[in-house]
This record gives C-alpha cells, sequence and structure tokens, in this order.
C-alpha cells in the first residue's frame, strides 16, 4: 500500500484516470516480480500501440518502429524487478521507449528512410482530409501520400527534443507534467519547446496551413 | 486515454489540425498478430542464455584427440621444467661456474704455473698479470666486482683488504687461503706475488698439495678463523657454493673438510671459543654434505647437443 500511495502521489499532476491506471499497473508489476511472467502480457497489450505510435512518430519507419517496441517491452521485462514503483509504470516504460528509439535515431542519423502506416480514417480525420481536398482537382489518395510526406520530412527536420515534445503532446497526448517527467525537464522547458517545435512546423507546412 | 481535439470548425486548418493526422497513422490489426509472434520469438532468445565464445572451440573434444598423447607430454613437460630449473640454477654464479671449469681443465694435466683466469660478468684478468701489475705500479686497486685487491709494493707484507665474503663466494677454499694471506703478514720476506703463486697453485694442483710448506700455517689460520680475528671477517658460510663445490677435486674436499673439522676440535678445547662462529663452522659442513647430495641428484641429468638424457 506504501508503494502504491508512491506512485499516486507522483501521479497526482497527472489525470484521475492515470492515477487510476497507475495503481493498477503496480498491481500487475508485483505479480510479474513475484513470478507470474505471463501477467505481463497484460502491460504489452495495453501499452503497445501507445508505445508503437510514439517511436513510429519519432523514427517515421514502422518497421523500425515494430523492432524497437518489442525491444522496449523486452527491457521492461528484463528489469522489471528494478522498478520500485516510484513514478508509473506507464512513465517508466515510455522513458525506455524513447531512450531505445533516440538510440536509435542517433545511430542510423545519415540513414532515413520513410516507411508509413496507412491513415486510419475517422470523421475528426476526415473532415480535416475534406478541407485540405475542397475544390482541389486532386485526387485523394494521391494528396493524402503527399501530405503525408510532407507531414513526416517536417518532423525529421525538428531537433530530437523538440520532435520528442510534439510527439508526446500532440500526438500521443501527454501532459506537460509527464512528458518533464519522461524527459526529466522542467515543465517551462517542455512548453517552450513546444512552442518553438510548432512554429518551425508551420513554417515548413505553411502551403497546406494557410488556407 | 489521448485527448481527442475537435476539428477546427472555422474552416481553417491549423498545425494541430495536421498533426491529429499524424495521430491517424496506425498499423492495420494483422500488423499486431506479427508483432506477437515476433516478440515471443525475442522473449525466447533473451532468455536462452547467449553461447559463449570458448563454448565454440570444442575443447572437450580437443581434450579427447590428446588423450592419447598425455603420457608423452606429460614426460616431455617434465623435462623441459627439469631443463629450466637445471639452467637457472646454473646460471646463478656464473663467475664460479667459469672458475670451477678452469680448475677442473688445470687439474687434468695443466702445469701448475699456468695462469689461472678469473672470470666475471664484467672483466677478466689473469692472476700472472696482476701480480706483474702489482710490483710495477706503487698502488694498484684491482678491481674486479667480486674480488677487491689493494696492493702496495713498498710494504712487504702486503696488505690485502677483502669486502665481506668476496673472495669466500667465489672460492669455497678460500678462507683457509686467506687466513695464510693473514699469516703471511707477519712474514716480510714473502711478497705478494710470492704468496699469490703459492696458494693458487695449492688450489689449481691439489695434488701437489703436500708440496706446500705452509700447511702449518694454513692450520692456525683456521684455528684463528674459528676463534673469530676481528681484523678479517672471513664469512665462511658464504664459502658454501655447490657448483664449484661439485667441480673441486674429492681429495681437495675431503681435506678442507678435514681441515675445518680440526679446527673445530681445536676450538672446542679452548676455553674462550667463540660458539657463535664454531656453529657457523658446522653449518658450513652439514650444507656441504647437503649440497653434495644434492648435486649426486642434479648430476643425473645430462645435457649433450639436442638431446636430454637421465640416468637411474
Amino acid at each position: 500500500m506504501n508503494a502504491i500511495s508512491k506512485v499516486l502521489t507522483k501521479t497526482l499532476v497527472a489525470s484521475p484516470e492515470r492515477q487510476l491506471e497507475a495503481g493498477s499497473d503496480w498491481m500487475v508489476v508485483q505479480r510479474v516480480q513475484a513470478g507470474d511472467v505471463a501477467a505481463f502480457d497484460q502491460l504489452i497489450l495495453k501499452y503497445r500501440e501507445r508505445v508503437y505510435a510514439m517511436i513510429y512518430n519519432m523514427t517515421s519507419n514502422r518497421e523500425d518502429a515494430a523492432d524497437l517496441t518489442q525491444d522496449s517491452f523486452i527491457k521492461a521485462f528484463q528489469s522489471i524487478n528494478r522498478f520500485q514503483g516510484q513514478s508509473s509504470f506507464f512513465t517508466w516504460l515510455y522513458r525506455i521507449a524513447l531512450n531505445s528509439a533516440l538510440t536509435h535515431i542517433r545511430k542510423n542519423k545519415l540513414r532515413s528512410f520513410f516507411s508509413f502506416d496507412k491513415i486510419q480514417e475517422d470523421p475528426s480525420v476526415s473532415a480535416v482530409l475534406n478541407q485540405l481536398t475542397d475544390n482541389k482537382d486532386v485526387q485523394r489518395d494521391v494528396f493524402v501520400s503527399e501530405l503525408q510526406e510532407k507531414l513526416n520530412e517536417a518532423m525529421l527536420k525538428l531537433s530530437i527534443p523538440h520532435r520528442t515534445v510534439v510527439t508526446l503532446f500532440e500526438i500521443d497526448g501527454l501532459s506537460h507534467e509527464e512528458i518533464a517527467e519522461i524527459m526529466d525537464c522542467s515543465v517551462g522547458t517542455v512548453r517552450s519547446r513546444l512552442h518553438y517545435a510548432k512554429q518551425l512546423l508551420q513554417a515548413q507546412l505553411q502551403s497546406y496551413v494557410r488556407r | 486515454m489521448i485527448n481527442q481535439p475537435k476539428p477546427t470548425e472555422s474552416g481553417k486548418v491549423t498545425i494541430e489540425d495536421l498533426l491529429r493526422l499524424k495521430r491517424a497513422e496506425r498499423p492495420a490489426p494483422e500488423f499486431w498478430t506479427t508483432f506477437e509472434q515476433e516478440l515471443r520469438v525475442k522473449q525466447l532468445a533473451a532468455i536462452v542464455e547467449k553461447r559463449q565464445w570458448w563454448v565454440a572451440l570444442r575443447l572437450p573434444q580437443a581434450g579427447r584427440t590428446l588423450a592419447r598423447f598425455q603420457v608423452p607430454m606429460g614426460a616431455a613437460a617434465v623435462l623441459a621444467l627439469s631443463f629450466v630449473v637445471v639452467n637457472e640454477y646454473r646460471s646463478l654464479s656464473p663467475a664460479a661456474s667459469v672458475l670451477a671449469e678452469t680448475y677442473s681443465t688445470q687439474s687434468s694435466g695443466e702445469s701448475a704455473s699456468a695462469p689461472v683466469v678469473i672470470a666475471s660478468s664484467e672483466s677478466t684478468l689473469t692472476v700472472d698479470a696482476a701480480n706483474h701489475f702489482a710490483k710495477a705500479a706503487p698502488t694498484v686497486i684491482a678491481s674486479i666486482p667480486s674480488l677487491q685487491t689493494v696492493v702496495e709494493p713498498s710494504v712487504s707484507a702486503d696488505v690485502v683488504s677483502f669486502g665481506p665474503g668476496d673472495l669466500t663466494a667465489m672460492i669455497p677454499w678460500a678462507a683457509t687461503s686467506q687466513a695464510a694471506v693473514v699469516e703471511k703478514q707477519s712474514a716480510p720476506s714473502v711478497t705478494l706475488g710470492e704468496l699469490s703463486q703459492v696458494h693458487f697453485a695449492s688450489v689449481v694442483n691439489p695434488g701437489r698439495d703436500h708440496d706446500f710448506d705452509g700447511q702449518v700455517e694454513l692450520d692456525h689460520a683456521v684455528a684463528s678463523i674459528s676463534q673469530g680475528a676481528p681484523e678479517l671477517p672471513v664469512d665462511v658460510a658464504e664459502a658454501v657454493e655447490p657448483v664449484v663445490a661439485r667441480a673441486l677435486p674429492t681429495s681437495t674436499r675431503e681435506m678442507r673438510r678435514n681441515r675445518i673439522l680440526a679446527s673445530l676440535v681445536v676450538a672446542d678445547s679452548t676455553p674462550d671459543s667463540d660458539h657463535s662462529r664454531i656453529t657457523q663452522v658446522r653449518e658450513v659442513l652439514a650444507s656441504t654434505l647437503d649440497d653434495g647430495r644434492l648435486y649426486d641428484t642434479v648430476s643425473r641429468i645430462g645435457m649433450g647437443g639436442d638431446r636430454l638424457t637421465l640416468k637411474f
């Protein structure tokens, strides 16, 4: 119970949903630490999409993202006995995944191959795409592909800290506080980086934004 | 969960709207099936211990192959070890070994007056030449690393100074001869050249030892050593050089032992005898006996050309 309260204290800045999530994760982690290895599958199923999305948006390569996501889960599994519950499991796992992604990016600085996942259209995405293709004599699929490429190019032109902040905030939907904890920096730094990164992206994607 | 921002209602596309498109880039459901399988494989690979590089060498197999050669290999190893040990032992005192060789060749028939070569690691000096040099020069300091001799021809009884145990370290029976030199100091008619010639003649040709008329003086000298002569500290214990002892003719060694035993008898009978000196001499005797036994063992190993022989 003491450890749970520690986790809750750490995640007070997060939303109530995240606090509940942290508590239930800690229970599962304790089971894994006690020897119930199968319990780790619950954590994989719960977080694999979010971890994959974060790495994919950092690398812009789906194969690399898949490999790095698997590696991140294996690393987490191997060192789960060292996890003491001082932060939420989610934050801890994200930090492992982010470090794996950053190491990969640094290693392959000169090599950048795009490999995109398909845009899964939901109502909000369709609305944006409709606005972008209105009054345009272009095929929608071709336009979406071109836009996707431009977006990823613009993201890759950002520095790693700026790209990380944009990915975690705008794409993964983490709060400033969670990002600050993951990136081990202050909330102010996160906000300023986010502001600067958006300015850069706006400059890169000017032709799509001003309509 | 991830907050879903509302789509723009003003009809203007913002950067947040574009980034929402990025969020919508998701893999197909089949992707997760493959992902799951690959993750299981990687998990198992991570659990299985990595094979070490030395396992790939197949050492046990190599050991089985070499098993038939283990006896000859073991014998060869023992021989090699013996060879190294003997070599190490012989190289302990190169000057002494050269001296021993010289003595052995001299005793095999050469003239007693032939020059004796004293070789050290740094210099070589013939004794005859040294004597000649001593007569010619007013003051000569002949310096050999293991032998220091200061010669002053103006004094008939030459002053011979030795470092502690220098000469005895090279020549084991030199203790006796040094004592003789001390005795000669009181006889002004004898020069250093004559003395050294007599001394070396007695050493080189032990067969002619009975011709040496200073035998009584030598016995006195040994007795004085056993009583502890303060002006000539002769370390008898250092006189034990096994290699030289082995190279000595048996008769000389026997004679030396007899002399030392005689001196012990004399020393024991003296009431104010130095017991530490007596003990030292006894140790010398004991060590000589031990060395003889050791060399009896070592002499079973012989080396000739590229062969190594063992006598049983």
